[in-house]
């Protein structure tokens, strides 16, 4: 910078540094304006509103599962069974001395009842609490690998027949899959108390195989997550995470995670450094000799020298840039809602999540201090809590590769209940939006 | 009005009159701030109207440590550097005729302008060389620092303000070829 330069800088400095004009009068309205509003999470307004949210969800969910249910049963096959009965009410087989069973098929004969008779629509409800209890939807996997939904439908007709419906989920596939050949084992049913009055070894078959509604998937998920927050000393860094979240799905749309997730994070900040250190000042020439020649009549003297280098105490103030970073563990708890559009499932979740540190690497503004005389370090960059807590908030869309696995995308939000740091002073809570991706791998359905 | 403990106190308690009160002390020292890193005034008022924002909402990162204003005007600062960065993402111009030639300008050229004609100036850099312009000469901060608030390298910040002081010799060359013409 020349002296041209130097003389112009302070010219304008001195123009600008208390260079002051009054702004708009409508600027300080909107600042009222805006610091009247309540930030989301500030406020008790933001926590109603993801309870209000949630609480709108189920039931959504609730419709949501029945109206599909009216829409998912369009193949199904009857059997209508005689049930032989005599005039006065009593079983034929109590009369022949036969089982029921037996008499059912004898009276049926001339049907095949292990082939499909007749393709409708199912019924709706039979008005019978257990007659619906037998019709709720059974997950089933088909002899060809295709996966459906079986609905057992029994419907008593009048005194004499029963009527057994089996129904498949075509919606979960692209072509009509072959149903199974209908037979009285298949559906689980006890003959031996016709028509209506099913015992319990139905029930324990019923639950059984409405236990099979619920499977484990496992999310391999890698994260970049971006701070939302800036504050006046401490930048705080995005930061990128990898986890292993196992999901239990309650039923078909309802699913419970958990996990663990490993972030790598960070903060940048300032440290004044005010240090003395012994320091070269420069160098002048000794004359530590002088002898005289004579040419030509003349004296001349020399100046033997030698060079001296100058040392001296100087003291420094020196503003670093420090950078800390911290490996957590973060747990979350997630209740979700999942449900199939098209080719891809979408799901929302919510819920807490604990963060545990693992280990840390505190930047230090000086690294090599030998020599040096410190009077005082001030670091402005605050150390992170051992221990934190946060609310997620996210959405995913899941596309499907094959039975198995799916990839998954997941926008999250993520709040700080409390301050990232420890020192009271930085009370500031967080906000960070995180771009969860993976694969999802479904476990025994 | 002193701007004492208890004052800070208040602003942390988010007292109204407190807050307006402050605010009627100070707006306009950071009104010039604003409007020495904006393009236009509008623009002033939106960083003025963000920056003063920040303050009120993030008070209880003000440690106590060093001048109140200090951290205020750090603020503001930080929320024009904000506004650069923004600039900076949608794409900005710069005028190659700037660094083509060399210029002299002697200090009384600057010393007749008003500040008005000075800010038109500075306004007219484009947005990078204004800022690091600003940031170096009016502020005080020093390349590294500049750089590592921008984003940029040290370099990068010299060779900026270097362009941005020859933008203005050229433009103050122009101000005196125009004056002796009249």
């Amino acid at each position: 910078m020349t002296n041209n330069d130097k003389h112009i800088n302070d010219i304008l400095r001195s123009k600008f540094q208390d260079f002051e004009v009054a702004p708009p009068p409508e600027v300080w309205e909107n600042i009222e304006k805006e610091l009247d509003k309540p930030s989301f999470f500030s406020s008790k307004s933001g926590y109603v509103t993801i309870i209000a949210l949630l609480i709108l969800i189920v039931p959504l969910s609730y419709f949501g599962t029945d109206n599909t249910s009216k829409h998912r049963y369009l193949n199904a096959q009857v059997a209508q069974l005689e049930v032989p009965r005599n005039t006065s009410g009593v079983s034929a087989a109590d009369e022949k001395g036969e089982s029921i069973e037996e008499a059912v098929r004898s009276a049926n004969s001339s049907k095949n009842i292990d082939q499909v008779l007749e393709v409708t629509e199912t019924s709706k409800s039979t008005g019978n609490p257990m007659a619906d209890e037998i019709a709720k939807p059974v997950d089933s996997e088909e002899p060809n690998g295709q996966t459906g939904i079986v609905e057992n439908k029994v419907n008593a007709t009048n005194n004499n027949f029963i009527e057994l419906r089996q129904g498949f989920d075509i919606s979960k596939s692209t072509q009509l899959i072959p149903l199974r050949p209908l037979s009285l084992s298949n559906t689980g049913i006890d003959l031996s108390d016709l028509p209506l009055a099913f015992d319990d070894e139905i029930l324990k078959t019923l639950s059984e195989s409405q236990k099979k509604k619920t499977f484990w998937e496992y999310s391999i998920l890698l994260s970049p997550e971006f701070s939302l927050n800036d504050m006046d000393s401490v930048r705080v860094l995005n930061s990128i995470s990898a986890g292993l979240e196992p999901t239990k799905y309650l039923n078909k749309h309802w699913f419970v995670r958990s996990g663990i997730n490993i972030s790598f994070t960070g903060d940048k900040g300032f440290a004044k450094l005010d240090y003395i250190s012994n320091d070269l000042m420069g160098t002048y020439d000794d004359v530590y000799d002088v002898t005289f020649d004579t040419a030509g009549g003349v004296v001349t003297p020399v100046y033997h020298t030698k060079t001296v280098e100058v040392w001296d105490s100087v003291r420094h103030i020196k503003v670093s840039e420090v950078t800390n970073r911290y490996l957590y563990a973060q747990v979350p708890v997630l209740l979700g809602f999942k449900s199939a559009v098209g080719n891809f499932n979408i799901y929302l979740f919510a819920g807490p999540a604990v963060g545990f540190q693992l280990a840390k690497w505190i930047d230090t503004p000086l690294s090599n201090s030998e020599g040096l005389e410190i009077i005082n370090l001030d670091n402005k960059l605050p150390l992170r809590s051992n221990v934190n807590f946060q609310l997620w908030i996210g959405g995913g869309l899941e596309y499907s590769l094959n039975k198995r696995y799916s990839l998954v995308m997941e926008p999250t939000f993520k709040h700080y209940f409390k301050s990232l740091y420890s020192d009271p002073e930085y009370k500031i809570n967080t906000s960070g939006f995180a771009l969860r991706f993976g694969v999802n791998i479904k476990i025994g359905k | 009005m002193k701007i004492d403990k208890a004052f800070i106190n208040k602003l942390q308690k988010r007292d109204k009159k407190t807050q307006q009160s402050f605010y009627d002390t100070v707006s306009a020292k950071m009104y010039g701030v604003c409007l020495r890193f904006a393009n236009s005034g509008d623009d002033a008022n939106d960083i003025l109207q963000e920056g003063f924002i920040r303050v009120f909402r993030h008070i209880d990162a003000y440690r106590g440590d060093g001048s109140f204003e200090g951290w205020v005007r750090r603020t503001i600062v930080n929320t024009a550097i904000n506004y650069y960065k923004k600039e900076k993402k949608r794409g900005y111009k710069v005028d190659l005729e700037y660094v083509k030639k060399d210029y002299v300008t002697s200090e009384s050229a600057i010393e007749k302008l008003s500040f008005n004609e000075l800010l038109d100036i500075i306004r007219e850099l484009p947005n990078g060389y204004r800022t690091v312009f600003n940031l170096n000469v009016i502020d005080g901060y020093t390349h590294k620092e500049i750089g590592e608030m921008l984003g940029i390298s040290e370099n990068t910040s010299k060779s900026q303000l270097s362009r941005a002081r020859l933008a203005i010799q050229k433009r103050l060359s122009e101000i005196k070829e125009k004056e002796n013409l009249d």
